[in-house]
């Protein structure tokens, strides 16, 4: 936040600073300001994210995302457990819908931005 | 009663056992799960980084599958009640992005109307079911288990769109106390278990799990209970992490509250089930007793 | 009409309020909720700036009040209805049973020198205790002692030992009806509650206390005769951090108060002064936003704190305190303001400066009489310009801290006193006039 302040604009886009946040709210929930501290870091990751600057971890959940309207996909494993011990099938995604939202919002140049 | 069962990504991908558990308990006490079919992921704070509007829409489109069902939601996970109560909230109150979202909800043919609540599954059993019907479903009370409860940050955080106070006991707590285990207070209960971080920055992520757990050393806990599978992963895993390379041993058990549940209702957890617990187990198992 | 006016709540504002008005002629009807007057000034060890004994200036207008021919004290009483209009009010007032003949106790206490059972002592902010049968403070105003019934066990004792058979257990409680002019509120402020600031650890860690609990401490009255000791081991403290600002200055609105209480600065000034008096070698840190010392005379004493008792000043708000199990003593992380880096502190004792709040009854009293309170639970100034102590009901007006932090200290509280009865004077005057 100081960084801000001060206007410190590549010290905080291009570093992994913003990335550090837990996204807890323990700030918004403290501040007696009543700063949106959270949501400011949200706001300056989707600046530096246009940028490009998007960790590998968090790339690969987007992508995921994009490809299968999850983040995560099942493991080997728990397919087999679900078959096996009655769960079923994981429940299905309307891939296709996904992938209209986040072509509208422009979230598939943002994936190739940030590869 | 019934509900929206809203799974999220991670437990029906990866922690199927905790999607049995509630499967199997819920219905005993009356709350009938339907599934949401084609729902997509939450959004979890991860995207909402990336880019705000995606967020907005991809959890907006699941309030309104689970509108045209005519459904509240229950949500299993902290991150999907956390983004789904969020997204609920503003654009129930903001007609600007309401309006925003809406438009880019067209695209699919549906319209955020804001006619459905988002409630997490420990608030459903907490205010749906009851604390006294719960207990009374309780079979195999747990005597004297001390379980220190992680709420995990986006049960209670921010306050302003989670109207409970921290002060005194959560829900959590008197659910856990319910089946007969104390929920055991520890410094900074609240605070986040370094989940986020996976992924990101694993050094920092196993010493903020660290942190909690030795704080709930310091307390003289016996096990570990939560709502979130994220906190779930992170102190579970995590403490294997942290005993390959920090070299401390806590020897915490981490269960899931419906399994605790599960367990203290009489309804057994299968061997696969117990297998998905990195940290054993048994010492819990042992500890439910028959009334 | 009848020349009686009716002053609810007996603290320095009502006492001065009284006091004038019945210097000019009228009856006064003082009523009071707690057993005595005094108010928050008895709770006090010294004012700022003069650093006067606190109950040695308030005393001696509290045996006046008492001695005032003019003055009706109704202490241990509460006011229940209250009917008609600007010089003609009919008053209900409820005088909760004391359990003991105000006109027979002579304030020996034989009583409470025997009584077997113990409570904790409100008026020491719950840290010291009493007995059963007790004397709200030692210059109580009556000088009357007073069961609570709640702790009391029965046991009769007091009943056996009192020489003038004071002791009533069949006290009823007893309905007066009051005929006055006008009505008076002063009823002061509570202390806001700090625990719900959770990362400070009011009531989790031992040794944070309030800073009215710091003056029961400090206080030569008080549960330790005025030698500071910390609550976990009794131990002096050799270091003690102020944290300002604790529900005051808050804006989430689901937490704390959104005002500046006005006074905390000056007080923490005070009391940081008074421990280094009392401890010279101890390190005394005030942590704030900005020091608010307003008025004449009190930048001169926060600049002599610094220069001349070594008090230190951080401009930083501790984001948290962590407790050493061991010791219990806090460790202050906060952010420092030369440095920018966060840092941790520790220290013996940490005293929170927490918001001041209206007394707790005032939304039942404001019903009862109609007032419209502002939206902090204050009562409700009719126009501050033109009617500065007017409520919204005319004939009924408001002084003190009770219409809200815009008091700045004692003095003001007077001040506000006094001229609450020349407004009440004024009025009833041109009532009987027209």
């Amino acid at each position: 936040m100081e960084m801000i302040i001060l206007g410190l604009r590549s010290d905080v886009l291009d570093g992994p600073l913003p990335w550090y946040c837990l996204s807890c709210f323990t700030c918004l929930d403290r501040c007696p300001q009543g700063g949106d501290v959270g949501e400011a870091m949200f706001a300056i990751r989707n600046i530096t994210a246009k940028q490009g600057n998007i960790p590998e971890g968090i790339l690969v959940q987007a992508q995921s995302l994009y490809d299968n309207g999850r983040v995560v996909t099942a493991s080997r494993m728990a397919v087999i457990q679900r078959e096996k011990y009655g769960l079923g099938k994981e429940p299905t995604v309307d891939v296709k819908a996904v992938q209209k939202i986040l072509k509208r919002t422009h979230f598939d140049k943002l994936l190739k931005k940030g590869s | 009663m019934k509900y929206a069962f809203f799974l999220g990504c991670l437990i029906p991908a990866r922690q199927p056992h905790y999607e049995n558990s509630v499967r199997k308990i819920l219905p005993e006490l009356g709350i009938e799960l339907v599934d949401m079919d084609g729902a997509n992921c939450c959004a979890p704070f991860s995207i909402q980084s990336l880019d705000y509007t995606s967020w907005l829409a991809l959890a907006a489109r699941n309030l309104c599958v689970a509108e045209q069902m005519g459904h509240n939601i229950m949500a299993l996970c902290n991150d999907c009640y956390e983004s789904l109560l969020a997204v609920n909230t503003l654009l129930k109150e903001n007609e600007e992005l309401r309006g925003k979202v809406n438009k880019i909800l067209s695209d699919v043919d549906l319209e955020f109307k804001g006619k459905i609540d988002v409630k997490i599954f420990s608030d459903v059993l907490y205010e749906d079911v009851g604390l006294e019907k719960v207990k009374d479903a309780v079979k195999k009370p747990f005597n004297g288990l001390r379980v220190a409860v992680q709420p995990g940050c986006h049960l209670t955080k921010p306050k302003r769109i989670h109207f409970e106070q921290l002060m005194g006991q959560l829900a959590l707590d008197k659910l856990v106390e319910a089946t007969g285990a104390a929920s055991i207070p520890y410094e900074r209960k609240e605070a986040c278990c370094g989940g986020p971080l996976r992924g990101i920055n694993d050094e920092v992520a196993l010493q903020v799990a660290k942190q909690k757990l030795d704080r709930m050393k310091a307390a003289n806990a016996d096990c570990i209970a939560t709502v979130c599978p994220f906190c779930y992963l992170e102190l579970d895993m995590g403490q294997i992490e942290i005993k390959r390379h920090l070299n401390e041993d806590y020897n915490f058990p981490v269960l899931h509250f419906a399994e605790l549940l599960r367990i203290a209702m009489g309804i057994p957890l299968e061997d696969w089930e117990v297998k998905a617990h990195r940290i054993p187990i048994t010492k819990v198992l042992d500890m439910a007793e028959a009334k | 009409m009848p020349k009686a006016i009716l002053v609810v709540g007996g603290g320095i504002a009502g006492i001065q309020a009284s006091l004038d008005l019945a210097n000019r002629g009228l009856t006064v009807y003082l009523v009071e909720k707690r057993p005595s007057i005094g108010g928050r000034m008895a709770q006090l060890d010294k004012t700022f700036p003069t650093m006067d004994c606190s109950m040695c200036i308030l005393a001696p207008k509290m045996i006046e009040c008492s001695h005032h021919p003019n003055v009706q004290l109704l202490t241990y009483s509460e006011v229940k209805a209250v009917k008609g209009s600007t010089g003609n009010f009919k008053v209900t007032v409820l005088k909760k049973p004391r359990y003991v003949d105000e006109k027979k106790c002579s304030g020996c206490l034989i009583c409470a020198q025997n009584c077997p059972t113990e409570a904790l002592n409100e008026f020491d902010e719950y840290i010291g205790v009493r007995k059963a049968i007790y004397m709200p403070f030692m210059q109580a105003v009556p000088r009357v002692a007073v069961i609570d019934k709640e702790s009391c066990v029965e046991c009769g004792l007091c009943d056996k030992v009192c020489p003038n058979k004071a002791v009533n257990r069949a006290q009823q409680p007893e309905e007066v009806e009051l005929d006055v002019g006008a009505i008076v509120l002063a009823t002061g402020f509570d202390v806001f509650d700090p625990s719900v600031i959770a990362q400070y650890g009011y009531k989790r860690f031992r040794n944070v206390v309030t800073a009215m609990e710091l003056e029961r401490l400090l206080c030569a009255s008080g549960p330790t005769g005025g030698h500071l000791i910390r609550p976990s081991d009794g131990k002096i403290p050799r270091s003690v951090a102020f944290i300002q600002c604790v529900g005051s200055r808050d804006r989430r609105g689901w937490v704390g108060h959104s005002y500046c209480s006005s006074i905390c600065c000056k007080y923490a000034v005070k009391d940081a002064v008074l421990i280094k008096e009392h401890e010279q070698s101890s390190l005394v840190t005030i942590f704030y936003i900005d020091m608010r010392a307003f008025g004449k005379g009190f930048q001169e004493f926060v600049n002599r704190a610094k220069s001349e008792f070594g008090v230190e000043f951080i401009r930083s708000s501790p984001g948290e305190l962590s407790e050493d199990p061991k010791t219990n003593n806090l460790l202050v992380s906060f952010e420092d303001p030369i440095t920018r880096t966060v840092q941790d502190i520790p220290f013996d004792l940490v005293v929170l400066s927490p918001a001041l709040v209206p007394s707790a009854g005032v939304t039942e009293l404001a019903k009862t009489l109609g007032v419209e309170l502002d939206n902090y639970g204050f009562f409700k100034l009719e126009d501050s310009v033109r009617a500065p102590l007017d409520t919204s009901v005319p004939g009924i007006f408001a002084c003190g801290y009770c219409v809200g932090p815009k008091t700045g200290d004692i003095p003001d509280s007077i001040t506000q006193g006094s001229a609450t009865a020349a407004r009440v004077a004024e009025v009833l005057k041109i009532k009987e006039a027209s």
